[in-house]
Formats: structure tokens, C-alpha cells, sequence
């Protein structure tokens, strides 16, 4: 045996089945390859973290949102094998208009940079959100815990990505990038245990930036709002890109 | 991990359980659940990071397997691990008689194992890190990369901050715990704090290890990538859990 994360064509069908997307990834090297590299691995990481902790039950048949779709780098390999999400929104209107036009069924719509959202109480079963937190200031992505945890049902469950070690180191060495990075070491994180650098962004309605999370903090701070009760440190998937933790909360039944 | 639906088959075929005079074997109900949750960890730790391979075909060491918690489980499932160690001679014994096409023999406290270099596809150990020193503890992960193929994968399990909550509330027959007063902040300082002489007759070598799982990232990573940690993935010890390290041997 060798150990091996290859995709199989299977893994990758998704990518041929619906249009490419416009403008993906625009820092990779390989903008596809790695799109759909780290779509497929995304999804592959969420519908393991919901089949680990629901077990037995039907994806296919839950309330699902993505929170931060994007153009649907997981929205497409999940729709594709499970016509799920049910309902996806992101804070950028041109990629739902694609979104729109290849996965109506998800129901594509605006978001906004604060709560709350139109969805009533208890709507979801499962709320997962990649590369969301990752960009919030540190208040505002509290703000939206409480949010994910007013719309899951009971026993619901929240996966939500965060970054730490690895991603901060990524932003050390690409100064091209994030200049602002250049000084936050991995000490400055453990003690700190949240670190946001950004700016006020145009359209945005607030700060926008990078935030880096001790995997710890957030076991401590975020199981004030909801019980983090796993944490998959460098496990959201995506690898190229470097790697992000999965939360996984349930919100208490 | 939360697992509402196992399969506990396992549990009828291979017989009668010695009573290991741990706390969390008194009851044949906990025993099973216990080991049906750690298999499907570790089961489902391997199809991540080696999505097209046959657990059944693979070369595997227990090491650690007391009464075979987890090889019973994994051995009526796919056939595996092929082999399995432990320093307990009774614990040997007598999974050795339920086990017997699986090699299972008595490991030192220190290293070597018997094995050649570059024997195993896969090691698993749950429950072992958690009762070494630092020093054993480094030794021993040398030990596991020696014996591990290139591309081979070590899945080991360590107990961090829930763990350390339990150990400081939990007190011993009649004397205090010994993690009284351990604190969080102390075993993020030190990254591994060991209380040895935990338990009677295994003498001050084997005791209680809490890991820091930054520091697990960081320092094991030295010896041999650790890949992702789960923390709080392992649903072992009742009410407890503990954090899997997923590590690849470079190939």
C-alpha cells in the first residue's frame, strides 16, 4: 500500500459537469487544477465530518447552508453529489450570478457583513462555512456564531474552518501578499489567540482582512456559544492552499 | 467522536474479556463501545489519507494492544492488524489465544521492537503515548518511523486539556491526584507534563501523560510529519477523549 490522497476521475466529476466558473483562484499557480483540487478535498472533508458525527443519515435529505459560497468551490462538488446545499449565501454578487445560473436548487443569495440573516429559528441541520472566519475581525465573527447557532435545528451541526500555524506561516513567507504578516510569529498566536490584520474595504460595510486562530482559543472561547466538540487541526482540506482547522459544534439538543 | 450507530458484532465472537482491573473495563458495555469508536477513528483516518487502499491487505502493528480493545474490532472487520505487541504478559497471553493468526508478542519498555526496518503500512497505538515519559515517549516515535514503510502512516493517539480537567478532579483509591494543581498553562508551557507511578505494580516508568497538541504539531513533526491532529477525536476512555495524530513517513 502507499499512502495516498490522488483524486480518482470519480472524485473530480463534478468539475467537468457543470461550466467553469469565472475567476477562480487567482494567486494559485494553476488556477483549475487547483480549484477543483481543493473543492474536491473540501467537500470531502465536510461530508466526513457530518457522516462521523450523523452518522446513517441521508445528506441528501438535510437542511443545508453554506455560509460564504464564493463561486462554489464546495457548493459544486457537494450540489453535485447530493443536490445540497439547500441554501448558500455569500457577500459578493457576481459569483451567485453564476452560481445562480448552475445550481439554482441551492438557492444563491446576498449576505451581509453583519447579522442577521432572513432564515428563521432552527432552520438547518447543518451549517458549514470554509474560509469565512478566516477573513472576519474577531468581534464580528462572534456576532455570527450566535447567528449559525439561532438558525441550526437542535443537535445541528456547524462546520466551520479556521486557520493557524500553517496558514500564518504561509502569510509570513508571501510578504507579496500580506505585507502586514511579516512580523506575527507563532508565539505572537499562541498568545494572543486570535490575530486579525485588515482594512476598511470598499462595499464591504466593514474591516476585511486575514485572521489566524490558536486552535485552542477557539475550543475555549467558541464552546461559550456552541460545544466545539472536535477539532481537525490542519483538517478542513484544500491542501494546496494551505491548510485550514474544521470546527466541528453541535448546537445542544 | 459522538457514534450512535456501531457495529459491535465484534463483541460476541471473540469471547469472554479477562478484567483488566482498569476502570473503564468493568463493564463488558463500555469495553465494546469504547473499542468499536476507536476502530472507526482510526478506520476512518486511514480512507482519508489513503482513499483507494485495502485496510485488509495492509501490514499492521498494534502496539499497545492490551486485551485487543481495538485489534478485536479491526481484526473482525478486515482481518488486521497482522501483528501486535504489548508489555503486559497477560494481556499477550490472552489475546494471543482469541487472536491467534494475528503475531502478537511482549514488547520492552524501551526499544528496539523484532521488527525489521520498514516492515509496517500502518501503526497504530491508542492509549500508550498517554502513560510514557518525554524521553520514552521520543524514543519510541523513532522506534515507530523505523519500522514504518516510506509512505507509511502512524496513528497515535496522545490526551491533552479535557484529559488533564479529569486527572486533576479525579482522585486515586486514598491518596491525592497528582495533577492537582497541573494547570492548562502549565502544560502549554512545558508541552508534556508526566506524573509517573500512577498505577500499582507498573512501577515509575508508566504513568500519566498529558500533551499540549500545538506542541505535539510542532515536535513530533521533527521526526516525522504529523499530517492533522484530531483533537478530541478518539471517544476512549468513558467520558473521556483523547486527540488523534495522523503522521506520515516521508517517502
Amino acid at each position: 500500500m502507499t499512502v495516498s490522497r490522488d483524486l480518482t476521475p470519480e472524485d473530480t466529476a463534478w468539475a467537468d459537469h457543470f461550466p467553469e466558473p469565472p475567476r477562480i483562484n487567482m494567486n494559485a499557480k494553476k488556477p483549475r487544477e487547483s480549484f477543483v483540487f481543493n473543492g474536491t478535498m473540501l467537500f470531502r472533508q465536510l461530508e466526513r465530518a457530518i457522516l462521523d458525527y450523523k452518522p446513517g443519515e441521508d445528506i441528501a435529505a438535510m437542511d443545508i447552508l453554506e455560509f460564504g459560497c464564493g463561486i462554489g468551490r464546495c457548493a459544486l462538488p457537494f450540489f453535485y453529489k447530493y443536490q445540497r446545499p439547500n441554501q448558500c449565501i455569500d457577500m459578493a454578487a457576481k459569483p451567485l450570478e453564476f452560481l445562480r445560473e448552475v445550481i439554482p436548487g441551492a438557492n444563491p443569495q446576498l449576505s451581509r457583513y453583519e447579522p442577521p440573516l432572513d432564515f428563521a429559528d432552527d432552520s438547518f441541520d447543518v451549517i458549514y462555512s470554509i474560509s469565512v472566519w478566516t477573513h472576519m475581525t474577531p468581534e464580528v465573527g462572534m456576532k455570527w456564531l450566535h447567528e449559525v447557532k439561532r438558525m441550526l435545528k437542535p443537535g445541528g451541526l456547524a462546520l466551520l474552518s479556521t486557520s493557524s500555524f500553517v496558514p500564518l506561516k504561509r502569510h509570513r513567507e508571501h510578504p507579496e501578499r500580506s505585507a502586514e504578516w511579516g512580523d506575527v510569529s507563532d508565539d505572537d498566536l499562541r498568545r494572543e489567540g486570535v490575530i486579525f490584520r485588515g482594512k476598511e474595504m470598499k462595499g464591504m460595510g466593514g474591516l476585511y482582512g486575514c485572521t489566524v486562530h490558536n486552535p485552542d482559543w477557539v475550543a475555549e472561547h467558541w464552546s461559550q456559544v456552541m460545544p466545539v466538540l472536535e477539532t481537525r487541526v490542519n483538517g478542513a482540506g484544500g491542501e494546496m492552499d494551505g491548510l485550514q482547522d474544521l470546527n466541528i459544534m453541535q448546537k445542544p439538543a | 467522536m459522538t457514534v450512535t450507530e456501531l457495529d459491535t458484532a465484534w463483541a460476541e465472537k471473540y469471547g469472554e474479556f479477562p478484567n483488566t482491573g482498569m476502570n473503564t473495563n468493568k463493564t463488558r458495555d463500555v469495553f465494546v463501545r469504547n473499542g468499536s469508536a476507536i476502530f472507526q477513528a482510526l478506520e476512518q483516518a486511514v480512507m482519508d489519507y489513503a482513499p483507494g487502499s485495502n485496510l485488509g491487505e495492509m501490514t499492521v502493528l498494534d502496539f499497545g494492544c492490551g486485551i485487543g480493545r481495538v485489534a478485536m474490532p479491526f481484526h473482525h472487520k478486515y482481518g488486521r492488524p497482522t501483528h501486535a505487541c504489548d508489555v503486559l504478559k497477560k494481556y499477550v497471553d490472552w489475546l494471543s489465544d482469541a487472536l491467534p493468526d494475528v503475531d502478537i508478542h511482549r514488547s520492552g519498555m524501551e526499544p528496539p521492537l523484532k521488527f525489521d526496518d520498514e516492515t509496517f503500512d500502518l501503526v497504530y497505538s491508542i492509549s500508550v503515548w498517554t502513560h510514557m515519559d518525554n524521553d520514552a515517549g521520543t524514543a519510541w516515535l523513532q522506534e515507530i518511523k523505523r519500522v514504518l514503510k516510506p509512505g507509511g502512516m502512524a496513528l497515535i493517539s496522545t490526551s491533552s486539556y479535557g484529559q488533564l480537567e479529569k486527572h486533576r478532579k479525579h482522585r486515586l483509591a486514598d491518596r491525592k491526584s497528582a495533577w492537582e494543581g497541573v494547570t492548562d498553562e502549565q502544560v502549554k508551557e512545558e508541552g508534556v507534563v508526566f506524573r509517573g507511578n500512577e498505577f500499582k505494580n507498573m512501577g515509575e516508568a508508566y504513568g500519566v501523560t498529558i500533551h499540549d497538541p500545538d506542541y505535539v504539531m510542532r515536535e513530533w513533526s521533527k521526526i516525522m510529519p504529523v499530517q492533522e491532529t484530531r483533537i478530541r477525536n478518539i471517544g476512549g476512555a468513558a467520558g473521556g477523549s483523547q486527540d488523534l495524530n495522523i503522521m506520515i513517513k516521508e517517502a
